[in-house]
């Protein structure tokens, strides 16, 4: 620019616009709902994602860790609430190194069981051991890296309490299956373990608590509180709309098949395709409605000190967003997808909400000692490495 | 001079500031700030469309700026370049 204007620099300390005193600020920025503001879309996500697509390809996925950093910064920039704007710090080089892990650990796990069996063993309970490590990790290094106001976000769940949250989550997920590969012929043992499954929504209910409880911005502290039964209302409730997705889907099929009455082939392709289209119209419609009941739990319940979230995503219409948004992403061969993020995104963050009833100019920078004192841990401890997707 | 906000990275306080580009600094001015950057202390983060142009200063502060006509015009005066991967 022109060096004059540096010159210009003290007259214009005249003509600023005056705020106020503090006192007149403080009414003015108290007990006021801020609204989340979305400013980008989709075509230009589109030209993001499909370049980053691109070098993932040419590169071997290296690119995937810039490409990573590039959506998220992309998304947070472009969130905005109360005028500010929301940014992402990642190093894609600490998310390469996550990367490179999670290549070796599965060409491990892949050849593992061609040695021995009893290392092959070793290897899955080293895999099984560190992942609730590896979530908790992941949450750290996203929070750390995500600002809003210059201020970090942060997590500050222990790894212990990582430990006793996921791991029951992760017996009752892969316990069926780990049965029936050591007792082959006992279905009926692996059919069992199944009942756990009966209580996922404890799991996930125990997942969000010790997720949404541990948020901390600056030096403000989340608190949270949900009860286990809210989920498992929630979940009963998203398999009533899962069923009757299917019964819908059940019901075309059927007229479908009306129509090819006596020839026996093709009702036959039909009932089978019936079925999965079932299934996959059942998920299309019990997930996003999952999704948006628990989003409204979880971040309705969600408190920092003298701020509230409110989340009203409605349901039906979230489940109907996202079932166009499948549809629209297979009819174009998946290049609707960063139309149908953007979309989803935008609506989430439409129908969410913070009331604030004390100044966000209070709020300071955790102290760096304070995260590690929190967390048992020392401060920097894995906030260099991320191995989410 | 170009509208912006500041952030000093210590706490959360919005500053209305001007901002004026030299060749060998950018001037923070506001009510409560005044900041003389040195440009191997800034970096610019992408420019999104319709996404505040963000400069990034080393010691953690950083500036928005919201005004597109603004933003593009503080971006060129600051020699940036759109990386390779947009162009």
């Amino acid at each position: 620019m022109i060096d004059s204007e540096i010159e210009r620099a003290e007259p214009v300390l005249h003509v600023l616009p005056q705020t106020g005193t503090a006192q007149q600020q403080e009414q003015i920025d108290v007990d006021r709902e801020l609204r989340f503001e979305f400013t980008g879309s989709g075509k230009e996500y589109f030209r993001i994602w499909i370049v980053n697509l691109c070098l993932t390809f040419a590169t071997l996925g290296i690119y995937s860790a810039w490409a990573k950093v590039r959506r998220l910064q992309y998304f947070a920039r472009n969130t905005q609430l109360d005028g500010a704007a929301f940014d992402f710090h990642g190093n894609p080089k600490a998310i390469l190194k996550g990367r490179v892990l999670a290549v070796v650990l599965f060409a491990v796990y892949h050849y593992a069981f061609g040695f021995s069996k009893a290392f092959g063993v070793a290897v899955v309970g080293f895999l099984f051991l560190s992942l609730p490590w590896l979530l908790r990790g992941a949450l750290r290094f996203r929070l750390h890296n995500t600002l809003y106001r210059g201020l970090r976000f942060a997590f500050t769940g222990t790894l212990p309490q990582a430990y006793l949250v996921y791991f029951p989550m992760m017996a009752a997920f892969f316990l069926p299956a780990a049965l029936l590969a050591l007792y082959p012929g006992n279905p009926g043992r692996a059919a069992l373990s199944g009942l756990l499954y009966l209580v996922w929504p404890l799991w996930h209910a125990r997942v969000k608590r010790y997720q949404q409880s541990h948020l901390q911005y600056g030096n403000l502290r989340a608190e949270y509180s949900v009860s286990n039964g809210e989920f498992f209302a929630r979940y009963f409730f998203a398999g009533l709309v899962g069923m009757l997705g299917a019964i819908l889907a059940g019901m075309l099929v059927g007229g479908a098949s009306l129509l090819f009455k006596g020839q026996g082939g093709v009702t036959y392709i039909l009932g089978f395709a019936g079925s999965l289209l079932s299934i996959y119209v059942s998920y299309l419609f019990a997930a996003p409605h999952l999704q948006a009941s628990i989003y409204n739990l979880t971040w309705s319940n969600t408190a920092f000190p003298n701020g509230w979230i409110e989340s009203t995503l409605k349901p039906n219409a979230y489940v109907q967003l996202q079932a166009g948004n499948a549809v629209l992403t297979i009819l174009t061969l998946g290049l609707y997808r960063p139309f149908a993020v953007v979309r989803a995104y935008r609506y989430r963050l439409e129908h969410t909400a913070v009331r604030i009833n004390a100044s966000l100019d209070k709020v300071t920078a955790a102290p760096r000692s304070g995260a590690a004192g929190a967390s048992g841990d020392s401060a920097d401890d894995f906030l260099g490495f991320d191995l989410s997707w | 001079m170009f509208a912006a906000n500041y952030f000093d990275g210590m706490n959360g306080k919005k500053h209305a500031v001007h901002l004026f580009v030299a060749r060998d600094s950018l001037r923070v001015v506001g009510a409560e700030v005044m900041r003389d950057i040195s440009p191997a202390a800034i970096a610019i983060g992408e420019s999104f469309d319709s996404a505040p142009g963000i400069l990034q200063f080393a010691d953690g502060g950083h500036c928005e700026i919201h005004e597109p006509a603004a933003k593009a015009e503080l971006l060129a005066a600051l020699g940036y370049h759109k990386p390779l991967v947009v162009r």
